[in-house]
């Protein structure tokens, strides 16, 4: 497959479009980015048709065994004051969700709690600290709850939970004349000609669908849990060990296994997230209808944000990809599937403003 | 030595529990009975939020902001233990709004992590401009009373469940000490002015979604008569209602209005919420807790009674320092009487 170079920003295409002709868009992939994705592009671009395609949909996802807390990882590829813009935005959109009505509805909630740490981490106020609310260091009595942690930052965030936020957003998909169609597409090529551009969201398949190797999954298995009467949220800074209630049940993890890409949950894991969940809130003891999950996040050292246009012989295919997001999906979706629609929708003016036949 | 508590709620069970841990391997013996007409779930414990949170301002008895801290700090010493959740306890963080600003509360450094309001918190509260954020104690009332009957059964505790008309009664019957836990109900037992009923209703509600308490505050109508909301270890209590001199027992329509208005106001998201239950329940009002010793002449002998009601809005947020002060005037009573046989030990 003829590839032009990852920057190019033309997307122009052999096969001519008049300016008010519907632009055919597909997403793949419906995860949190799929669907979000294709909202956005709904609202941005317009006189276009979206249809997500997908294998899977919810509550089989990857989105749906995260937890879904908005505490952001880094990504050692992208710019400090990128991942903050993305995070902010993301925010700021399940905010205004969190204090309407529709807050039960797309499974968004704010919670509060602590962030522990056993040494003082470098960083003691990480660039997010003013994007959560009410972010702070824990008072000495705070951190007597915690005898083997040393320092600890208090704050109030939200928690988005894939099982309500998925339907919610294909329901507003679906409002917006959106499609939804189930199938596995192994080669990006078979929605060429049927869509005219394609947001390529499709996490780690894009090892195969976009030969990337820089793709790999990081392994978590984490146990869903009754336990109603924790109200906070508990992490180790280490990510390692975390305790997160949602709305109708408390998620304990996990797990970080890089390369691993069993999805089979192993007892003597969860053996282990029990115990070090109970060392940090003892009433887990107490925890009952515990169910394993586990879920491969799509890590890469930076999301990729970016168009390529797919050249074979003289058929072209403007791709915007949109994946790897690893720990951070939900806590960065809003953010990045903005600037994805963005992208998407300088292909469509591309596609749609008559330009020469591009020289290649 | 023979101890009855009249009174199951909070207050009495509470005390009955407290008397027999200090009591029962210094006396040569201890008999405790607590005598009830109503016993969990029928109590107005029962009804109670059951969130640690004192009135705004000092009281009037500067002893009752010393027994909220002892509360405070007896129940956070259980927090870590793997029953808290058994006992009705958890922590449990959130927000106090005003519609201006105000002194801090004096309980401020009891409660973890006091703070203001940040302007961001604040949007979320269009009707409120100032507040506050801090982490406290959820108690709730019904699984607290019968984690309470749990312990004293295993002490041998007997409960019985009588009607009592007097003091004098409970004295005939042979009782050395009389603890009176009567709360709202006092009254009837012995004439007190100072009592009166508090009437507060709740509506229980499935709101799995809200982790915070929010309790708003408008000093023109006065503690309690503005919305709340206080999540459960199950169900979120939304309340607002505070009526003194309102002896009726019934829920009363135009009071549900007030409450679910005003919190679907305060909280959007309440607006989906399905109604679980909805309750009556009387504050013991009084200007200050009523916790005194009085003696009764009963025929030949003295019959002791240690008073022990008038709580208020606050029974949960104070019922363990007043229990540990009962439990002081028995000491006394026994040191009197040359009972002990060696020094109590948790005085």
């Amino acid at each position: 497959m003829d590839r032009l170079p990852g920057d190019q920003q033309s997307c122009s295409s052999t096969d001519e479009m008049r300016p008010m002709d519907t632009v055919r868009i597909a997403a793949v992939g419906a995860g949190v980015v799929g669907l979000s994705t294709a909202v956005c592009i709904s609202k941005l671009v317009p006189r276009c048709s979206i249809t997500v395609i997908s294998d899977q949909f919810t509550p089989e996802t990857t989105s749906d065994v995260a937890a879904g807390m908005l505490i952001p990882p880094v990504y050692p590829d992208t710019p400090i004051h990128k991942q903050k813009q993305w995070f902010k935005e993301t925010f700021d959109h399940l905010f205004a969700i969190a204090n309407s009505a529709e807050a039960e509805d797309a499974g968004v909630l704010l919670v509060s709690g602590w962030q522990i740490f056993r040494s003082i981490p470098t960083e003691e106020v990480p660039f997010w600290a003013d994007v959560v609310l009410g972010f702070r260091k824990m008072t000495e009595d705070e951190l007597k709850k915690f005898p083997q942690h040393v320092f600890g930052q208090a704050f109030t965030t939200l928690k988005c939970e894939g099982p309500a936020y998925l339907p919610w957003l294909e329901k507003r998909l679906k409002g917006s004349g959106g499609l939804i169609l189930t199938r596995r597409v192994e080669d990006l090529w078979e929605l060429h000609p049927s869509f005219d551009i394609v947001v390529n969201c499709s996490g780690l398949g894009s090892r195969q669908l976009a030969g990337d190797p820089k793709i790999f999954p990081v392994r978590g298995q984490v146990l869903k849990v009754q336990a109603p009467w924790v109200k906070h949220f508990i992490r180790d800074g280490s990510g390692l060990t975390y305790i997160y209630p949602g709305i109708s049940n408390v998620t304990l993890g996990g797990t970080r296994q890089k390369g691993d890409w069993n999805l089979s949950p192993d007892a003597e894991i969860s053996k282990g997230i029990l115990s070090r969940c109970c060392a940090l809130e003892p009433s887990l003891h107490g925890a009952c209808d515990i169910r394993e999950k586990v879920g491969l996040r799509p890590t890469r050292p930076g999301v990729r944000l970016e168009k390529e246009l797919l050249a074979q012989g003289s058929r072209r295919l403007p791709v915007v990809h949109h994946y790897g997001h690893g720990s951070g999906g939900i806590a960065m979706h809003w953010g990045t599937a903005l600037e994805a629609a963005r992208l998407v929708s300088e292909c469509a003016q591309a596609l749609r403003t008559p330009a020469p036949k591009s020289k290649l | 030595m023979r101890v009855v508590v009249i009174g199951a709620g909070v207050i009495g069970l509470s005390t009955a529990l407290c008397i027999h841990e200090r009591y029962h391997s210094v006396l040569q013996s201890l008999d405790v009975k607590v005598y009830a007409e109503r016993f969990t779930p029928l109590t107005n414990t029962d009804v109670a939020a059951g969130l640690w949170q004192p009135y705004l301002s000092e009281p009037s008895n500067p002893q009752e902001a010393h027994w909220n801290q002892q509360t405070f700090n007896y129940l956070l010493s259980h927090i870590g233990s793997p029953n808290a959740a058994d006992m009705g306890l958890a922590p449990v963080s959130g927000y106090n709004l005003f519609h201006e600003a105000v002194p801090d509360p004096y309980w401020k450094d009891v409660v973890l992590g006091f703070r203001k309001l940040t302007p961001r918190e604040l949007d979320m509260f269009p009707d409120y401009s100032y507040g506050w954020f801090n982490t406290s104690l959820i108690l709730e009332g019904r699984k607290y009373l019968q984690w309470l009957t749990e312990r004293l059964t295993e002490r041998g505790v007997k409960f019985l469940l009588r009607k009592v008309e007097s003091f004098e009664e409970v004295a005939r019957g042979g009782a050395d000490v009389i603890i009176n836990c009567t709360g709202v109900w006092a009254g009837a037992l012995q004439p007190d002015p100072l009592l009166q009923p508090g009437r507060g209703q709740i509506i229980k509600v499935d709101a799995p979604w809200m982790k915070h308490f929010i309790i708003t505050h408008d000093p023109e109508r006065g503690i309690y008569k503005s919305p709340y909301i206080i999540p459960g270890i199950q169900a979120v209590t939304l309340g607002g209602i505070f009526q003194l001199g309102n002896w009726s027992e019934t829920n009363n329509i135009q009071d549900h209005n007030t409450i679910w208005e005003g919190c679907c106001r305060l909280e959007p998201t309440m607006k989906d919420a399905k109604i679980v239950s909805e309750c009556t329940g009387f504050r013991p009002v009084r200007p200050q807790v009523r916790l005194e010793r009085e003696q009764l002449h009963v025929g030949s002998s003295n019959t002791e009674v240690i008073h022990n009601y008038g709580h208020g809005g606050y029974g949960l947020t104070i019922h363990w320092g007043c229990a540990l002060e009962v439990a002081k005037i028995f000491g006394e009573i026994l040191e009197e009487r040359n009972l002990l046989r060696m020094p109590p030990s948790h005085l």
